[in-house]
């Protein structure tokens, strides 16, 4: 194992029922880098995304988590990992300074650190007084928000986040994306699927593109090219 | 009005359909399961009321007036234990934002039609719950006076109606006018207030029930114990009981008509009062007001917070705790009255009897609030697995945490069952119905826990009261029933000498035991598969 990669998939096939989800993808995510993942609906992007973060169990290949293969040691292995779903629904009846007080005591942080975490993540959105009311009456947006700034909680080594931008206003858009850019650039990791093109260009380091269960391509440096173009092709040569 | 009314119903007879479909036969047989338990429920309420009506009528004067008594105790007790659960059922409907009426809300639609959909359902529930207490009681009363059967039916069926209105039209316009202030600055004091008003009125219910004067009927001489007996406050003061109990024994005459007309103006102002109020309320749902941090992050033994996330999830959403202070009364009202029932007036040779119901009563009560909140806890995690079962936390930790907190949800119910055992003298048998009662309580929390936790419908996990009373819920309360029928015999057993009770006791706690370890097992397997399977 490279000591970079804090994401390593070797041969990971999924199926449901007679439905192939995943079909022998191999990817790696190293230290410092935001890899999006982008393809049409239903092509494995999310059945990825949980397999990664120990949801799903895969049929066959493997998960590992900065060299920690989370189907053998998966405490360890969650330890690692900051994840935010497609749809971050969350306890309506906590507040929002609750579930992240929550989260880090189960993620075992003593409470001076907590106070601290939670203190600098509160900064990041404007939500402090969202944050005080009860989670029943969040927006789609402030939902994802609080989910964000808790995946964030107890310094994890891979954040793995689906859709992160769904719901979300431009400001809010812009704050998340330099987050995972200063997140991955002081020594984490970043996997995350999206269907906005545009988010991925600007942050991502690398792209890969799903289509019908596979990897079927990948690119570095993605400000270099013409990303929907690229994409674009991929797939009608897919279909083609 | 009507048109919507109509849309409404035909949207919950589409609602049922849809849940039939899917495993159609294995929830026709738990429903049918359920509702033959329901018909023997009220057949053994029929045949207690028969054989103890007979008993009185072989007391000349002193057991006909008896019978009166028991028969307006009944309906008192019914009448009050009604507006509660209307006033639960309205509130839980008004605190619980829904998908179906949000929609409504914003459709031009008279608020009158989706409150006389609402006032349906719960007249629906309340006649249901009339069905096996008052009808079997009625019955049992004209089998013994030998009243023919039309007659007998046009009266009871009258009763229930009338009784059923009555109680919604008081219940729902109690709810709405405490919840239409719950969230502004007044609302502690409405919701203290209703809380002392149901406590108080309880008190009153079984003032009037069980006066002082009731004692001295024991010592009266036959020439005064007339007059005494007629100037009972249940038997001259009490409205309601005094009207409903005419009807039942002397047909459609006065007390028909003036209760039948209170009924009518007090459901005319109920709808009046939830027309106007009903928007403003909807309203005041949606409010969302800043909450203090309740330390969910302050102590390093991690468990106790989850143990807390699961206590609020109770505490702070109205719905449930409304069921968890109506079910916790219901249990307060019915046990206190049986027990302070049975020590009044039930003749020695039936006491036997009596504490084995008394006690199957606790336990069967006791089941249905175990079921109703702590049973769905896992299934409540529905939504939120993605957060909890990516957390690096064991399975068995999860299950373990759930445990604990279903035993502090049923405190509730040891604090009844140790009310119950030991008011009035506390003798070696009621030390003994106290260490059995609580032990059965204690097994019930486990083992519904644990089943709830086996197979749960994270599907319904938003909505507690489709995953307590759909599939798995109801075949809880089968097996809850069967549990608590089962015991029963073995307490008889105990009281009649044929089991030593410390046996009787260790048979209890062993059996408890082995029967929770597999349940343990399976819960702990399946949370891990739930786990890695979302």
């Amino acid at each position: 194992m490279n000591r970079e990669n804090l994401l390593s998939i070797e041969n990971l096939s999924k199926s449901f029922g007679t439905l192939l989800a995943l079909d022998s993808v191999s990817l790696k995510v190293n230290k410092g880098e935001v890899y999006a993942l982008i393809g049409p609906n239903g092509s494995g992007k999310t059945t990825l995304i949980n397999n990664i973060v120990g949801l799903l169990k895969p049929d066959t290949g493997c998960v590992t988590i900065a060299g920690i293969d989370i189907d053998k040691k998966p405490l360890v292995a969650k330890a690692l990992i900051g994840f935010v779903p497609d749809n971050p629904v969350s306890y309506p009846f906590l507040t929002g300074n609750e579930f992240l007080y929550l989260t880090g005591n189960l993620r075992n942080i003593d409470r001076t650190t907590l106070d601290r975490e939670i203190e600098e993540l509160r900064q990041l959105f404007p939500i402090s007084e969202v944050l005080q009311t009860q989670m029943s009456g969040y927006s789609r947006g402030n939902l994802q928000k609080t989910a964000f700034l808790a995946s964030l909680i107890g310094s994890p080594k891979l954040l793995d986040i689906d859709e992160p931008i769904v719901g979300l206003d431009p400001f809010s858009i812009k704050i998340f994306g330099e987050k995972l850019k200063q997140f991955s650039k002081s020594g984490g990791a970043v996997f995350l699927s999206t269907h906005t093109l545009s988010f991925a260009h600007k942050y991502a380091d690398r792209v890969g593109v799903m289509h019908q269960g596979k990897l079927i391509e990948e690119v570095n440096t993605p400000q270099k090219l013409d990303l929907e173009k690229m994409y674009e092709k991929t797939i009608n040569n897919e279909y083609a | 009005m009507l048109s919507s009314l109509q849309a409404l119903i035909r949207l919950d007879i589409q609602a049922t359909r849809r849940w039939l479909e899917k495993e159609a036969f294995w929830k026709s047989v738990i429903t049918l399961v359920f509702l033959l338990l329901m018909i023997g429920v009220g057949s053994l309420i029929y045949y207690f009321a028969r054989f103890y009506f007979s008993y009185l009528t072989t007391i000349e004067t002193y057991g006909e007036l008896t019978i009166g008594y028991v028969l307006r105790a009944t309906i008192l007790i019914i009448t009050w234990v009604g507006i509660l659960s209307s006033f639960i059922s309205a509130t839980s409907f008004l605190l619980s934002p829904n998908k179906t009426t949000d929609k409504l809300v914003t459709l031009p639609i008279d608020p009158l039609g989706i409150i006389s959909w609402q006032i349906i359902k719960t007249l629906f529930l309340n006649i249901s719950m009339f069905l096996i207490t008052i009808f079997p009681l009625s019955l049992a009363y004209f089998s013994v006076k030998g009243i023919s059967a039309p007659e007998v039916f046009f009266r009871s069926i009258s009763v229930l109606l009338i009784l059923s209105l009555l109680v919604e039209s008081l219940g729902s316009s109690l709810a709405f006018i405490i919840t239409n202030r719950l969230k502004k600055r007044e609302g502690l004091l409405y919701l203290t207030g209703a809380i002392a008003l149901f406590i108080g009125g309880t008190y009153f219910v079984y003032k009037i029930i069980f006066p002082p004067s009731l004692a001295l009927l024991e010592s009266v001489d036959i020439a005064n114990f007339g007059n005494l007996f007629t100037n009972l406050p249940l038997m001259r003061n009490c409205f309601i009981a005094g009207s409903f109990s005419g009807i039942l024994e002397n047909g459609f005459g006065t007390h028909f008509l003036a209760i039948s007309l209170v009924t009518g103006l007090f459901l005319c102002l109920s709808i009046l009062i939830q027309r106007s109020l009903f928007i403003s309320n909807w309203q005041q749902v949606r409010l969302s007001v800043p909450l203090p941090n309740l330390g969910l992050g302050s102590k390093q033994f991690f468990s106790l917070n989850l143990i807390k996330k699961d206590l609020l999830s109770i505490l702070r959403n109205p719905k449930e705790l409304a069921y968890a202070i109506f079910l916790f009364l219901m249990l307060l009202i019915f046990i206190s009255l049986l027990t302070r029932g049975i020590e009044a007036r039930v003749p020695t040779r039936f006491s036997d009897s009596a504490i084995v119901f008394s006690w199957f009563w606790l336990i069967f009560y006791s089941g249905t609030f175990i079921i109703r909140l702590v049973f769905p806890l896992m299934a409540k995690e529905g939504r939120t697995r993605w957060w909890l079962f990516t957390l690096p936390l064991k399975p068995s930790h999860i299950v373990e945490t759930k445990l604990f907190a279903s035993l502090i949800v049923s405190l509730p119910l040891f604090l009844v069952g140790f009310v119950e055992w030991t008011m009035g003298d506390v003798g070696t048998q009621n030390i003994y119905l106290l260490a059995s009662g609580l032990i059965v309580i204690a097994w019930l929390s486990l083992a519904l826990s644990l089943l709830g936790m086996i197979k749960p419908d994270y599907s319904l996990g938003d909505d507690p009261d489709r995953v307590s009373t759909g599939f798995s819920g109801i075949l809880a309360l089968v097996i809850v029933i069967f549990a608590g029928i089962a015991l029963s015999f073995l307490i008889d057993a105990s009281l009649k000498g044929f089991i030593a009770m410390a046996d009787s006791l260790g048979l209890l706690f062993v059996g408890g035991i082995v029967t929770l370890i597999p349940l343990y097992i399976s819960a702990r397997k399946s949370t891990q598969e739930h786990t890695v399977e979302v």
